[in-house]
């Protein structure tokens, strides 16, 4: 019975650290199925954390669609289409980073995964400049909103005097799925020092895979809030 | 991971180049395009391709044997559509309940500040709806003059602001 309790070893290429299965997993492959599967479970809680916005969003789009037009018309969607490109370049270098990986091309796995990161940094940027603007305009959510000129300009609107709803709607979903880039640029950070120390390999990649099953998450988020707030 | 293939560049690339396209298209339609509320179908519409992209290419499910996420996925969606779905019936059919939705003179009837058929005032608590003492004044009118008095005025107002209003 000994044997039983040795730990399970993947075999790395010559410079690279070999992996320990965890000694709760038979082999690598129960070990990565077991990640595979929490990742999952823990993406379907994501879509229904976020369905609890979309929900909001759909019944006061519902009440007030006026206030709603009128929103999204004010918001800068040049901006939105900008944010939107760089996160899809994004996806699309993550995963080319995963593939590089797999294949123990690691020169090619590091810039892949260091142009994921830029195109988060990116995204922040331009979502700071937006938040900046809002908040000197004074378009903020509930008691913050001080600005008179739209309300007043605009008062033919019907509802009007519910915009900052609409603003609370857009800061509520925009800073959670921000949160959630940053939180996704953190961990492409670790994995790019992970490629550094050269740790993954193609016989084991579980956590890059799992965090670029993330940040796709992320951006499939964004690609319906950006023509939600921004378009329609 | 035996079972794990290495997804072709040309994948990639292809989902890429459709997902920028997709995006164009969306923004194209929807800023430059009138098509009622048709557009906002659209957009929706493209936005699902684009995330079927995503989740078949991006993340694999396309070759993916293992059915948990399909699952899971399929669960987390038929809950979402189930969330959505009762709202938006109730929201667009709470007008039936009062008599008149707004005691403000917009041609718009959706403020929240609603006076059912009882006669009784409901309010939101949010400030930004409507000052407070504008409620209690309009309660204590209701209490003095009664409901028909209050909201024969407040009708008049309408059909006022409705005459003042350019065609």
């Amino acid at each position: 019975m000994s044997d039983d309790t040795a730990a399970v070893i993947v075999k790395s290429p010559k410079g690279f650290t070999d992996h320990k299965v965890g000694h709760h997993f038979q082999t690598a492959d129960q070990e990565f199925s077991s990640a595979y599967i929490g990742t999952w479970l823990f993406l379907a809680q994501e879509v229904l954390f976020f369905s609890a916005l979309f929900v909001a969003y759909a019944m006061f789009r519902n009440l007030y669609p006026e206030v709603f037009a009128y929103g999204s018309s004010v918001l800068d969607w040049k901006l939105g289409a900008v944010n939107t490109l760089v996160l899809l370049f994004s996806s699309f270098t993550m995963a080319m980073g995963i593939r590089s990986v797999q294949t123990n091309k690691m020169k090619a796995a590091f810039i892949f995964l260091s142009f994921t990161f830029i195109c988060g940094l990116i995204f922040m940027t331009v979502k700071y400049f937006e938040y900046a603007h809002k908040i000197a305009e004074g378009t903020l959510p509930y008691d913050f909103f001080n600005s008179e000129i739209s309300l007043e300009t605009f008062s033919n609107v019907a509802g009007i005097e519910n915009l900052p709803l609409f603003y609370g709607l857009y800061f509520v979903f925009t800073g959670i799925h921000g949160i959630h880039v940053l939180i996704g640029m953190g961990l492409i950070m670790w994995m790019i020092v992970k490629v550094r120390r050269k740790t993954l390999f193609a016989g084991y990649y579980t956590p890059v895979e799992m965090i670029g099953l993330y940040w796709h998450l992320v951006d499939v988020v964004w690609i319906f809030l950006f023509p939600l707030l921004y378009l329609v | 991971m035996s079972e794990h293939k290495i997804i072709p560049i040309k994948y990639y690339l292809g989902v890429f180049s459709a997902l920028v396209l997709l995006t164009i298209i969306t923004v194209y339609t929807a800023k430059f395009v009138d098509l009622g509320s048709l557009n906002f179908v659209l957009a929706m519409f493209i936005a699902l391709v684009k995330v079927t992209l995503v989740g078949s290419i991006f993340m694999g499910l396309l070759w993916e044997k293992n059915l948990f996420p399909l699952i899971f996925l399929a669960f987390s969606f038929i809950i979402f559509a189930l969330f959505v779905s009762v709202s938006v019936l109730d929201t667009s059919s709470r007008s039936s309940l009062y008599a008149i939705e707004s005691i403000y003179n917009r041609n718009d009837s959706r403020t929240p500040i609603k006076i059912d058929r009882e006669g009784l005032l409901s309010e939101n608590d949010g400030k930004i709806f409507r000052p407070r003492s504008e409620i209690i004044e309009l309660k204590e009118q209701i209490q003095r003059d009664g409901i028909e008095a209050v909201l024969k005025e407040i009708q008049e107002k309408k059909e006022a602001q409705n005459k003042e209003a350019p065609e």
